[in-house]
């Protein structure tokens, strides 16, 4: 029984056994020497690589689990030897530099293993990467998913940006790392078919293999908390100090929302397998992610709104009471005012200017800057109908979009503190 | 000598003139060009066609752009530039002559 490894090729995953891995990784290989000298090799060897990709989806049929190497022999009789696309499309290459023997591919796939588990270095991933490939890096040293890892530094930022300190540090300090052919690691994803509300918390429970229900608390518990007092019509503000209310129940509804857009949902039935395979780590299913393209891209809006129409069995139940949460508040401050004067004034006799500064003049800095950006982008992408290729704008616009928020808030409630002291 | 490295040395100088003829109709993305020479039953070695789309477009015979797939990857649209289109008419008459002259001589010697 052979081993059946993931790889993301040319933007497909595709299963495939071990032999015919490392069949395919020498053809590559080859592929790679021969037209090294030729202008945009790279960019050829990717295309090949993509129709080699689709080329083995059509081979994956119900019945057939994986990739076989004699599936790859056929692909190698279709795209052609090295030599022989030279030949026929009369390319300048040296030949010597093409090896037509595979006696190196065990000495590499060796050397491959090696890299992956015994010498394991902590490094920025110079492939994985949003900001500085620190979460990539990370991720890539404890075999867990990326996506994790920056979910876990957004939530930091909500202890004075912490977070983001221990992030410029890592930047900083960890060297990048040049060559990372290839990371074992299980991915994430929302599990659609088991959905409250996009999956996310279903998800999450099957990759850690725990309780649903444990994690859907974790999710609603500042809500759950926070709607004690509403419910029970005491004094509504009472519930949450400022920075309680600030930080645990929106900052829980905008992880929520951020992991919808992060996750991704299975798109094929090997990412099903995947997700629904909790207990096969690394054995089985490794993803191997070579640095053949950028992850599968980001899932556009129109997938999104077709999902949540889907799953609007019980989804809105849970819509009105974020909503509600988002208005309680609000209401309980305009009408608690006089409780509340109190905690104002001593926040900012501390020092007045400094108060001003980091709760009125940044926010509104951000506040007039960010919308600006998003115009700029969305103008230049209408323009150039060209998808910008890498994370890195996702990230940069996830990240910017709960700054914006984040501002607005911190803004809107100095606002009326200032409004109600004055 | 081999009759195949003839054969594909015969084909070969045409890869390039089916690949213009194929995208100055319709802009296509290689797998359809792919797909439209197989239909045609023309034999080429799938890998080659990467190589020689990246000539042309060195070249400035074609251009892409990137759109959104239904499924997989982005795509690169191939289409045919002005220079390539003239470039194409030569290539064109050079081929109705070399078909009519070849045509002429294998159908004396079949006589």
């Amino acid at each position: 029984m052979n081993k059946v490894f993931t790889i993301n090729l040319g933007g497909r995953l595709i299963p495939i056994e071990e032999p015919a891995y490392e069949y395919l990784k020498n053809y590559i290989e080859q592929l790679k020497l021969a037209f090294q000298s030729l202008p945009e090799a790279s960019e050829i060897i990717e295309d090949i690589k993509e129709r080699i990709a689709e080329l083995f989806e059509r081979k994956i049929k119900p019945g057939h689990v994986a990739i076989v190497l004699e599936n790859v022999k056929e692909v190698e009789a279709i795209i052609g030897l090295p030599k022989d696309i030279a030949e026929e499309a009369d390319l300048d290459i040296e030949q010597e530099t093409y090896h037509e023997e595979n006696s190196n591919t065990q000495q590499d796939y060796e050397a491959f293993q090696e890299k992956n588990f015994s010498t394991k270095k902590l490094t920025a991933s110079k492939t994985d990467k949003v900001l500085g490939g620190v979460a990539g890096g990370i991720a890539r040293y404890f075999n867990i998913d990326p996506t994790i890892v920056r979910v876990l530094f957004l939530l930091t930022l909500g202890f004075n940006g912490l977070g983001l300190l221990v992030y410029v540090i890592l930047w900083i300090a960890l060297p990048v790392s040049d060559d990372q052919p290839t990371q074992w690691i299980k991915r994430i994803y929302r599990d659609v078919n088991h959905k409250v509300i996009g999956g996310v918390c279903s998800g999450i429970a099957k990759y850690f293999n725990i309780n649903v229900v444990l994690v859907r608390l974790i999710a609603l518990f500042p809500l759950i908390i926070a709607l004690i007092p509403v419910i029970t019509f005491t004094n509504a503000g009472r519930g949450f100090s400022t920075i309680g209310w600030m930080f645990s129940l929106p900052t829980m509804t905008i992880i929520y929302i951020v992991l919808w857009i992060a996750i991704p949902a299975p798109k094929t039935s090997v990412q099903q397998k995947e997700m629904d395979d909790s207990n096969n780590r690394a054995d089985n299913y490794a993803t191997v992610i070579k640095q053949m393209h950028t992850p599968p891209p980001f899932e556009g809006t129109n997938n999104y709104k077709t999902k949540t129409q889907k799953g609007k069995s019980y989804g809105w139940i849970f819509i009105v009471i974020i909503a509600a949460f988002l208005i309680f508040p609000i209401l309980s401050l305009l009408f608690s005012w006089p409780v509340k004067i109190g905690v104002i004034s001593s926040i900012s006799y501390i020092n007045p200017s400094l108060h001003a500064f980091f709760f009125i003049l940044l926010p509104l800095i951000f506040i007039s800057l960010i919308p600006i950006y998003f115009i700029i982008y969305l103008v230049v992408r209408l323009i150039r109908q060209k998808r910008f290729e890498s994370n890195y704008w996702v990230g940069l616009n996830v990240f910017l979009l709960i700054l914006f928020l984040f501002a607005l808030m911190i803004f809107s409630y100095s606002m009326m503190q200032y409004a109600l002291f004055t | 000598m081999k009759s195949e490295n003839m054969q594909r040395q015969m084909r070969k100088g045409v890869i390039e003139f089916c690949v213009l003829s194929i995208l100055r109709k319709n802009e296509a993305y290689p797998s359809e060009i792919i797909e439209q020479m197989q239909e045609a039953d023309f034999q080429l070695l799938e890998g080659t066609l990467y190589p020689l789309l990246t000539r042309l477009k060195n070249g400035g015979l074609i251009n892409y752009r990137w759109e959104e797939s239904p499924s997989g990857p982005p795509r690169k649209y191939f289409s045919i530039t002005a220079e390539g289109e003239s470039f194409y008419q030569q290539l064109l008459q050079t081929w109705n002559e070399l078909n009519l002259s070849v045509n002429k001589i294998v159908a004396n010697s079949e006589k």
